[in-house]
């Protein structure tokens, strides 16, 4: 499904801030994976998602998705391949149009954009079932600007249109760590639910030890830019969070695994 | 009609013809969040191909027309620069702004041309005869309000499409138009070519109605629409796209009054409106900010310490 093959990445190469971020990290998922991916802070983990969203492109290296190399498609048009949702609730929606406008935008994701009505009223029904499946009353508030809605209500539903139409891959950035504890475990069991309903290839970045053991088929910890760790299966669930520790301070020969794993 | 009745319905069919550009603005200001410097020249540049084209012996709706594309053409051009050169949307609208300035000159041959007087015998849409016995002002009322209703309500179909939703997604969250696989450069192009051909739009109707081209006639063009666009959001706070285009119409038709009534009965002179436009406009953009800092102040003052301190 996805592919990443001895990818590297440099920021500010040559100047004194040059910054390895990734060094020749690579990566396979099949098919209905759901694979979380722990590392500290500059890990580069972000750097990798957004190699593989487009964001950025790499210095070596390749990308696959399926069978396409996407290494340098422009991000817009490898768009079709992929659902994203970001750590920050405001970058996943246009907070100045409506609920339903932000629906209808995601789920024209992967066609071409014409001249046809944005809103379409035959997908009233089928975006109204979608908010509804939410429980967060959203399903009355077709209508709303999307700003007026909280950061949780606004996280589910960037999570609902990742997920339309069916990407390759759902690619989640610590989609959770700028909600309060209550909602953002509501946000984990919507995204539990989506990505079961239709068995998504998913990444999901998390900073919490807990989240990356108890989600998923398998897991990665990175560490300055390479994979070290990757756990998959009975291994997986078996793990626990003081063992997850402790390979975390061996993998990384640091004895100060941050705060906020420690915490989390 | 009383000079102040006929000064007022003055203000109103300038406002109208005046409204097109407003929109347009709205479109890159508003919806792209660009402020659109390419406006004062393509303003020119639509009054100064209608100009050419009328003199050729062209339909009046044809040069209007034509000035349509011009205008599209330069807002590509402030598109290009920005999108795919990566120079700020700013400086290159200045940059096209400055470039326009050559163009439009030599785009007239001189740096007016008038359409009345020794050229009245060409066809002008204001010296349209009507069935009933229609003043000048009258006839200028019925072209403004035909053309600003029809664009209007274009616009309003328009943004109401899918490549509509992606230009206005574009100006609010641009991360978010590419993650849905839209390619913002194309919308940011595209929206400045449709404010600047709506500007342009309005540059022809305003030197067919005055009966000249002029050089000069876009300065302080962008100022203008923002003001309009401005005083519509105070006339429809929080209201719905409708509203909000009806609102930039009626902004300019204010604007245009109050600038008529103050030339009529204040001793202010033409050539100081352009300083009590920019004043109006920089106290406007800074109510928001005001307001905030008015807030803060009283929170503050309100915050009263429960015991002492250190
Ligand atoms: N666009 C960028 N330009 C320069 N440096 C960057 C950029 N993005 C990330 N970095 C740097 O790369 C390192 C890894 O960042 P990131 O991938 O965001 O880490 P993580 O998500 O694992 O915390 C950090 O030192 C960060 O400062
Ligand atoms: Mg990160």
């Amino acid at each position: 499904m996805l592919e990443v093959v001895d990818v590297s990445k440099t920021f500010n190469p040559g100047t004194v801030n040059e910054n390895p971020v990734l060094k020749g990290l690579s990566l396979k998922l099949t098919p209905g994976d759901f694979v979380t991916i722990i590392g500290g802070n500059g890990a580069g983990k972000s750097t990798l998602m957004n190699i593989i969203s487009g964001v950025l492109f790499p210095d070596h290296g390749r990308v696959y998705l399926g069978t396409h190399d996407v290494t340098y498609m422009p991000e817009y048009r490898r768009a079709r391949f992929l659902g994203r949702v970001f750590q920050d609730p405001m970058q996943g929606t246009a907070g100045d149009m409506e609920v339903v406008e932000n629906l209808a935008m995601a789920s024209q994701r992967g066609s071409l954009r014409g001249l046809r009505w944005n809103l379409k009223a035959h997908q009233f029904a089928y975006f109204q079932e979608l908010l509804a499946s939410l429980d967060l009353g959203l399903e009355n508030r077709l209508h709303a600007k999307v700003k007026l809605l909280s950061g949780g209500q606004r996280q589910a539903l960037t999570l609902l249109m990742a997920a339309m139409n069916q990407p390759d891959l759902l690619l989640l950035d610590e989609h959770t760590a700028a909600l309060d504890p209550k909602t953002a475990q509501k946000v984990m069991q919507v995204t539990q639910r989506v990505v079961a309903a239709d068995q998504l290839t998913t990444l999901m970045i998390t900073h919490n030890m807990q989240q990356a053991i108890q989600y998923g088929n398998r897991l990665i910890m990175m560490d300055s830019g390479k994979v070290v760790l990757d756990i998959e299966g009975e291994d997986k669930k078996r793990l626990t969070v003081e063992q997850l520790l402790a390979k975390f301070v061996t993998a990384s020969g640091n004895a100060l695994a941050n705060d906020r794993m420690l915490l989390s | 009609m009383s000079s102040f009745a006929s000064s007022l319905v003055s203000g109103v069919s300038q406002g109208l013809l005046w409204a097109i550009m407003a929109l347009g603005v709205y479109i890159t200001f508003r919806l792209l969040d660009i402020a659109d410097m390419t406006v004062d020249g393509s303003f020119t540049t639509g009054g100064a191909v209608t100009a050419i084209c009328m003199m050729a012996g062209y339909h009046p709706l044809f040069a209007i027309l034509v000035a349509t594309l011009a205008g599209m053409a330069a807002g590509m051009i402030t598109g290009i620069l920005t999108t795919r050169m990566k120079i700020p949307a700013l400086l290159s609208g200045i940059l096209t702004q400055i470039g326009l300035y050559t163009i439009n000159l030599r785009i007239m041959g001189k740096a007016n041309i008038p359409l009345t007087g020794i050229n009245s015998q060409i066809e002008n849409l204001f010296n349209w005869q009507l069935p009933f016995n229609a003043s000048r002002t009258a006839v200028a009322l019925i072209i403004g309000l035909i053309f600003t209703a029809v664009i209007i309500a274009l616009m309003y179909l328009f943004f109401g499409t899918e490549i509509g939703a992606a230009i206005r997604a574009t100006g609010n969250n641009p991360a978010m138009v590419r993650a849905l696989g839209a390619n913002t450069k194309n919308t940011t192009l595209f929206g400045l070519m449709l404010g600047n051909a709506l500007v342009a739009i309005s540059g022809g109707l305003v030197a067919q109605q005055q009966g000249y081209s002029d050089i000069g006639m876009g300065t302080g063009a962008i100022v203008i629409g923002l003001a309009s666009i401005i005083i519509g959001e105070v006339l429809f706070p929080k209201t719905n796209f409708w509203f909000r285009l009806m609102g930039v119409a009626f902004g300019s038709i204010i604007y245009r009054i109050v600038i008529t009534l103050i030339l009529r009965y204040s001793p202010l002179k033409s050539y100081d409106l352009k300083l009590f436009t920019a004043v109006v406009v920089a106290l406007a953009l800074w109510l928001p900010y005001l307001l905030q800092q008015i807030r803060e102040h009283k929170a503050r003052r309100s915050n009263i310490p429960s015991r002492g301190g250190v």
